[in-house]
């Protein structure tokens, strides 16, 4: 039987390869990237919170939907429901491919950081809430250089590292990233370098304001800093994906996003890693040259507020359970007059400042949400669901652990409780996703 | 190669192959049929080469048109509502266009870094708290840094012409204040529990001073409560006029009697001691704050009157009592509040009665917040004060609360009246630290009033 299936599976790979790519849009012959795009951080959030919330439950067609019990399924799927290949913005990994530990800590590769020596900086970000700044390596490699808030020295830095790349063995693609320590000595100006000032005005570089970047963020006891070096991405950067509509001027990008099932799928993804802050601003689209064409490749980025990170604090124990506003939740506490207790206040702080906030107790696979609605997740049918789950259930401890490794936790606490929250998180989306059969006629899952 | 390996190569293939030869994007699922290969590939698989793991450069698969993303159905099902709502989408996608603009700009960083380096220049912006049926105000503050917050001035202004001027220079314990407040649209109903809504009058009140105080906190050791004795001395001169409100009776039409006109002088002092230990957060949810106070206001010497206005003033002793206490229960914060105020005011010779503006009152932020501000006056009142304060949402507060009391002539008189109620509810935004304002809405049997802070919600 078995037999057969393969000698089926092998016929049809040879058809697929003598087609060759046979699909409609062979954007090859397309040389002219799409326009650069950007999301307003304020709108977004606005639009997300109040202004699509509000469309949603007027929305008839939806309400008839949720009525007949027939959500739109994702349009990108075959008959085994699983993602249509090739894809831009997912590439089958853990789940679908033998993936070692090992391969897990190289991720997107290479996996080793600038090298060791001096690094010139080129650009620095003194505002916003995250200070950082961009570097060029003696290789000539560029990276995005992240810190710690001073009071959660490792949190951040330990949570982009580690989620990216269980992001990577998920499918997603997304940037190499890894801790690195440095001297503030190694740092030289680059000629050219610049900063944007607390006014909005581009500024040249300089020791002082280097210096003061440095003076927000977390040091180490030896006077060295610690970091997350972020490699930039290769091609043409186009501005962040939306989690729903198209770039219409892509030729290869004709599935609405919110319908396409690498996103929707994303949810289980990103409540098992508590990626709360899963929104369109956190993505980027490049325009890239490579296998002989050029094209758009979508990637995840910035997973500084993962697992038990908010980027600048801790993760508050809200996060997953509520939105930042949750209408649902406030309408419950009304008519109860608060009197119903929320899961999250039954929770245990692991009391771990590299950790921050995540735990697996109370943590419900069924109803996770992040910080604001996400219009793929607000698709989601059961079927996205248990896809997303099942990449999850491949993850073995030792590949959660090759993550967790990754963070260089001093503290081995972090490292050990980290392993086994994320291994209970697995398991309890796994009992509660993994045990029904999908079906067409799903009922809604919010 | 083992032979399994080709075989799991084999199955990923098959899947890599699916795409070419499917065609239905919405085929369901083959029930118990769905491949997952995991089990497969980890039993004895050799590991993908990086080159099978790296992002395909292949051109990905796609419909052979874009896909809508409604079916036509659902778009004929929403054209209604889209048409209605035309005029707010279009306004949708101008805030959208703002706000992208704006933040390219730099704009709400650039605020943020001006806002906050007005402070460290010893410039402080702020609402103005100039109480209720003010308008909107801003308060405007100056502490020189150069003299390390030994002066502080401000000035506070509102759109209904209410002023405030403080300057305040201090020194360890002792400080020496100086104010100046113009209220120009104050309300009165005339005196006791029985005044009618309909007998509205309009006053203004002008009052300046000069406080020498002195206040002295004890050390807050631990399990120790707080303490604070405050002691206070100065002349004051107040002199009330008629309302500057067009369509409101003045006062000295209204209500000639307690209408006022000449210009009172005072020497103010009083002493009072707060004790407070109340805990918690984003509210203060645990323990109580108490407070009594007692403030003599007799006639100045000629030396320390600020005007030359009546030297024959009403002279008066007005005690002042303040209590609340709080009990909570869970982890984010359910809280019962109790609180409490009387005040009693007595006149050197009785049956004097006081000028309208040193008269206890009640009505808005005072007490009874669903009747109008000041829409009771009398020598003392009486109110109290019952609020349950339970969470919404991570970033929301309700607050729910009654309260009742009254003004009387004599404290002694509250035992025969019957308490006036008022209700009301209160959405408090917050932080993890702090409930960041509150927006109000408080009724009773004559009137409903909206109200909302910024700030300064406890
Ligand atoms: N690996 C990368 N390759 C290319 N660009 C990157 C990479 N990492 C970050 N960037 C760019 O830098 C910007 C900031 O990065 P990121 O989102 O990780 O940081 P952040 O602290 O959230 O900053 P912001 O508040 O500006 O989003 C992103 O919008 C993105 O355009
Ligand atoms: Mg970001």
């Amino acid at each position: 039987m078995i037999h057969r299936i393969g000698a089926a599976c092998t016929f049809a790979w040879c058809v697929t390869i003598a087609l060759g790519p046979s699909t409609a849009q062979s954007a090859g012959s397309r040389h002219v990237p799409p326009r650069t795009t950007d999301i307003s951080y304020y709108y977004d959030l606005a639009d997300n919170s109040v202004f699509r919330p509000i469309t949603r439950v007027t929305d008839p067609a939806l309400g008839i939907r949720k009525l007949m019990r027939h959500p739109r399924q994702a349009l990108n799927v075959d008959e085994h429901d699983q993602v249509r290949l090739p894809s831009t913005w997912w590439q089958p990994r853990l789940g679908y491919r033998t993936v070692t530990p090992q391969q897990i800590k190289t991720g997107p590769g290479p996996g080793t950081g600038p090298v060791a020596g001096r690094w010139k900086v080129t650009r620095a970000k003194t505002q916003g809430v995250t200070p950082g700044f961009f570097i060029k390596d003696q290789a000539g490699e560029s990276f995005i250089i992240k810190f710690d808030p001073p009071r959660q020295a490792e949190m951040a830095t330990a949570a982009d590292v580690v989620a990216s790349h269980l992001f990577w063995a998920a499918g997603y693609n997304v940037p190499d990233n890894s801790i690195v320590r440095f001297q503030r000595e190694d740092l030289d100006i680059a000629t050219d370098g610049t900063f944007t000032d607390e006014l909005g005005r581009k500024q040249p570089l300089t020791q002082e304001v280097l210096d003061r970047v440095l003076s927000r963020v977390a040091q180490n006891v030896d006077g060295s800093y610690r970091g997350m070096a972020s490699r930039l991405l290769k091609g043409k950067p186009l501005g962040p994906f939306e989690y729903r509509g198209r770039r219409t001027d892509d030729p290869e990008d004709l599935v609405p996003h919110e319908h396409r099932r690498e996103l929707r799928g994303m949810w289980p993804i990103c409540a098992w890693v508590n990626h709360a802050d899963c929104r369109g601003p956190n993505s980027l689209d490049l325009w890239v040259t490579a296998g002989g064409r050029s094209f758009v490749r979508h990637h995840l980025i910035d997973f500084g507020s993962c697992l038990g990170s908010a980027a600048v604090a801790a993760r508050s124990p809200q996060t997953g359970s509520e939105y930042f506003v949750d209408y649902g939740v406030i309408a419950r506490s009304l008519l109860t007059l608060g009197l119903a207790r929320s899961g999250w206040e039954e929770t245990v702080d692991p009391e771990l400042p590299s950790i921050g906030f995540i735990e697996g107790f109370d943590f419900d696979p069924g109803s996770w949400r992040p910080d604001y609605p996400n219009p793929a997740f607000d698709e989601r049918t059961t079927r996205d669901i248990v896809w997303g789950t099942r990449i999850v259930a491949a993850f073995t401890e030792e590949h959660i652990r090759a993550a967790v490794e990754l963070a260089h936790y001093t503290d081995p606490r972090a490292t050990e409780y980290l392993v086994q929250v994320l291994i209970q998180r697995r398991n309890l989306l796994m009992s509660r996703w993994l045990s029904t059969t999908p079906t067409a006629t799903a009922p809604f899952e919010p | 190669m083992t032979r399994n390996a080709l075989l799991a190569g084999a199955l990923v293939g098959a899947l890599l192959a699916a795409p070419a030869l499917g065609s239905m994007p919405d085929t369901p699922v083959a029930r118990g049929g769905a491949p997952f290969i995991v089990a497969l590939a980890d039993t004895g698989g050799a590991a993908a080469t990086s080159r099978d793991l790296g992002p395909t450069t292949a051109p990905p698969w796609n419909p052979p048109h874009a896909v809508p993303s409604a079916e036509p159905w659902e778009q004929a099902a929403r054209l209604p509502g889209r048409v209605v709502s035309l005029p707010l989408s279009l306004l949708g996608s101008l805030t959208r266009h703002g706000l992208l603009s704006m933040e390219e700009k730099h704009l709400v960083p650039r605020t943020v870094v001006i806002v906050a380096a007005l402070p460290r220049l010893g410039i402080i912006v702020t609402p103005a708290s100039l109480g209720d049926r003010t308008g909107l105000g801003g308060r405007f503050g100056l502490t020189p840094p150069f003299l390390k917050r030994a002066l502080e001035a401000e000035w506070s202004g509102s759109t209904r012409h209410y002023s405030r001027t403080r300057v305040r220079a201090s020194q360890g314990a002792l400080s020496l204040e100086y104010g100046y407040d113009w209220r120009p649209e104050e309300r009165f109903y005339g005196l006791s529990d029985g005044s009618s809504q309909k007998d509205t009058a309009s006053f203004a009140t002008q009052t300046t001073f000069v406080r020498l105080g002195l206040a002295y906190r004890f050390a807050a050791e631990t399990g120790h409560v707080p303490l604070e004795v405050r002691a206070w001395i100065g002349p004051r001169s107040q002199v009330v006029r008629d309302g500057r409100e067009d369509h409101v009776t003045p006062l000295s039409v209204g209500f000639p009697s307690v209408s006022g006109g000449v210009r009172q002088e005072h020497l103010v002092y009083g002493v009072s001691l707060e004790a407070d230990a109340r805990r918690g957060r984003p509210h203060w949810s645990r323990g109580a704050r108490a407070e009594l106070s007692v403030e003599q206001f007799t006639s100045p010497t000629r030396l320390l009157a600020l005007n030359d206005g009546s030297m024959a003033p009403v002279q008066f002793t007005r005690w002042g009592a303040k209590a609340e206490a709080g009990i909570s229960f869970w982890r984010d914060p359910r809280t019962i509040r109790f609180a409490g105020r009387i005040v009693n005011q007595v006149a050197d010779v009785a049956g004097q009665t006081l000028a309208v503006a040193d008269l206890a009152q009640l009505g808005g932020s005072q007490g009874l917040a669903g009747y109008e501000p000041g829409r009771f006056h009398d020598m003392d009142l009486m109110v109290g004060k019952v609020s349950y304060i339970f969470p919404l949402a991570q970033h929301y507060e309700f607050d729910i609360h009654a309260e009742a009391g009254g003004v009387f002539e004599t404290l002694r008189d509250a035992h025969d009246a019957t308490p006036k109620t008022s209700y009301g509810v209160a959405l408090r935004p917050r932080t993890a630290l702090a409930p960041l304002g509150s927006i109000n809405l408080d009724w009773s049997r004559e009137s409903v009033r909206f109200g909302f802070h910024l700030g300064g919600v406890e």
